[in-house]
């Protein structure tokens, strides 16, 4: 935490942390559309934005610029946002079944 | 009820959404003049300064936002509690109150501008804190009108007798809201210990209260345009309100990294809002299914498409602009420059201008097609909505450059000094990108004017609907 970026590693840092969740959501949206659609080449082209989400969160944890606490931090987050659009579509998916099945009854 | 079946509530609610707008388009104005004057700084110098045009530029946003989140809880309260809203003269009594006020704070604003640092200019002219002007007499007020709105919002659903889960939110929510902003009122001497309780105002109204009050926005929204369940609407609800909350109001201490506060501040700033663009990305998978499980069948095409707007650039303003310079490592050479305009820019379109539009949409629908016997659609629309992404996008991508060229060479390279400053002011990746700014800016502000019209007319010429399907003919 202590250390001074420079202006070289400051922009690599930043543009790291931009990609980064750039495509994570890149990821999220190809995944889910891939999934509604029922579209499996979808899916396969967002696991490559899960790798590339993923390389980008290594691009800020591999230098020397930040303390472990820190690529503790960005690494879990990197780990989280592989999970998230299998979980959230999950829940998703899930919860709109359960309750369209209430729903249904009750009108029956 | 009026004659399209309105209740009074939702007539308050058409009038504050009205007077919002009104403002969007002020909003809008002084931010071409800010951006011109940043290239001339000699326009209209002396008359109307930059400073001036920049607390007008903004307090016009924060003002239309919360008419237009204020507007569309009246609109949606009678749906919601299924009958008028208690107090409803108390309510439009306020709406009166309020829209005065504004107009005399911008007047003073325009024409008195500045005044000595004593309290008379606190209670009359501008209170000093950025983003938060507003003069204390006015301060007064806003918590006043916020207050009878609370107690329209409560009385109402106490005198239903339903307590919805969206409503339950809700008022825990505007009680918050009210609350929070007392903290912007008091004055301390020590500026980090303003700073510490300013940023409650700024950060837990923005990240954390107007998010949850947009959430609900959101599930109304969604349940009268794709006739989303309650039941999956108000689960999504408590969900987001747990992510939001759970990473937002901690997230607050990314604001609190160099301004005087303890050192471990850091960490916990530092760790939460990492954590925030979590839910903003969860939340993609459910624009997706909602859209998907729909096949973007709806009732209101701009609406829905405005909603979409809101979710994703909800994720890319707060998200991705956001994480980029969360990191205190990043922060301590980002903080105030256009990289932070550039995250605000998008972050308040996407999550916030894009959910008032939906709902104006709707309202109008209403006021067009009470029976809701046509599909709500236009050419208009879209023409509006492209050239306001496109001036959103563009805007917030020249800011992006130029505050790249601020962070390096004015602050790692050149060390925060005079001559830093001076030197990123004229690098072309600063002076260009204001001009690109400007053009952007324009764009954007023809599709303001396309979207006032599509909103005035849309609807009118019943020849140009496509008919819902009878099956899908809401009675209500």
């Amino acid at each position: 935490m202590h250390n001074l970026l420079t202006g070289s590693d400051l922009l690599i840092i930043m543009l790291s942390g931009f990609f980064m969740i750039l495509f994570a959501g890149a990821y999220t949206l190809l995944y889910g559309l891939g999934k509604i659609t029922k579209k499996s080449k979808y899916i396969k082209i967002s696991y490559i934005f899960a790798i590339a989400q993923f390389t980008a969160a290594l691009m800020m944890i591999t230098p020397d610029f930040l303390d472990p606490f820190w690529k503790y931090i960005i690494m879990f987050s990197a780990c989280a946002y592989l999970f998230i659009p299998q979980g959230m579509w999950w829940v998703v998916h899930t919860s709109h079944t359960y309750w369209e099945r209430q729903e249904n009854n009750k009108d029956v | 009820m009026t004659k399209q079946g309105l209740y009074e509530s939702q007539k308050l609610g058409l009038w504050y959404m009205v007077a919002g707008l009104i403002l969007f388009g002020a909003q809008n104005l002084f931010g071409l003049l800010i951006a011109y004057q940043y290239i001339n700084p000699d326009f209209l110098f002396g008359l109307l300064d930059f400073n001036i045009g920049r607390i007008l530029h903004i307090n016009a946003m924060v003002v239309w936002l919360l008419l237009g989140f204020i507007g569309a809880i009246y609109w949606f309260l009678p749906i919601e509690t299924g009958r008028e809203t208690v107090g409803i003269k108390l309510g439009k009594l306020a709406f009166f109150v309020l829209v005065a006020a504004v107009t005399v704070v911008v007047l003073v604003y325009l024409f008195i501008q500045i005044g000595p640092g004593n309290q008379i200019s606190l209670w009359f002219i501008n209170e000093g804190r950025e983003y938060i002007e507003a003069p204390r007499w006015a301060d007064i007020g806003i918590v006043v009108v916020v207050l009878i709105f609370l107690y329209n919002v409560i009385a109402t659903v106490i005198a239903s007798k339903r307590l919805t889960g969206i409503m339950g939110v809700l008022i825990v929510d505007l009680v918050a809201l009210a609350g929070l902003y007392l903290a912007g009122m008091f004055y301390t001497v020590n500026i980090s210990v303003d700073q510490y309780f300013w940023w409650w105002v700024i950060h837990l109204w923005v990240e954390a209260t107007w998010e949850v009050l947009i959430g609900c926005i959101m599930a109304l929204s969604l349940m009268y345009v794709l006739k989303t369940p309650r039941k999956i609407v108000e689960g999504w609800l408590y969900l987001e309100v747990f992510l939001v909350f759970g990473t937002g109001i901690l997230g607050l201490g990314h604001h609190y990294f160099w301004i005087g506060t303890p050192e471990y501040w850091l960490g916990i700033g530092g760790f939460f809002s990492a954590l925030e663009p979590l839910p903003l990305v969860a939340m993609i998978i459910h624009a997706i299914y909602d859209a998907g499980a729909h096949k973007l069948r709806t009732v209101n095409r701009p609406a829905l498409f405005w909603i979409f707007a809101q979710a994703f650039g909800n994720f890319f303003g707060a998200g991705v602009w956001g994480f980029m310079q969360t990191l205190p490592q990043i922060n301590m050479y980002s903080h105030g420059t256009q990289l932070a305009a550039s995250h605000g820019h998008m972050a308040f379109f996407g999550a916030y201008v894009a959910t008032n539009i939906a709902v104006a949409y709707i309202m109008v629908q209403k006021l067009r097609d009470p029976e809701e016997k046509y599909v709500f659609d236009s050419k208009l629309w879209k023409w509006a909505y492209v050239l306001m992404i496109i001036g959103i996008v563009g805007m917030v991508g020249a800011l992006m450059v130029a505050g790249f060229a601020q962070t390096e060479i004015e602050r790692a390279v050149g060390g925060s000094g005079w001559q830093a400053y001076i030197d990123a002011q004229l690098h072309p990746w600063m002076a260009e990108a204001m001009w690109w700014r400007l053009g952007f800016g324009f764009i954007f502000f023809i599709g303001y004017i396309l979207l006032i019209i599509d909103l005035l007319t849309i609807g009118k010429n019943k020849e140009e609907l496509e008919v819902l399907p009878e099956a899908e003919v809401s009675h209500a």
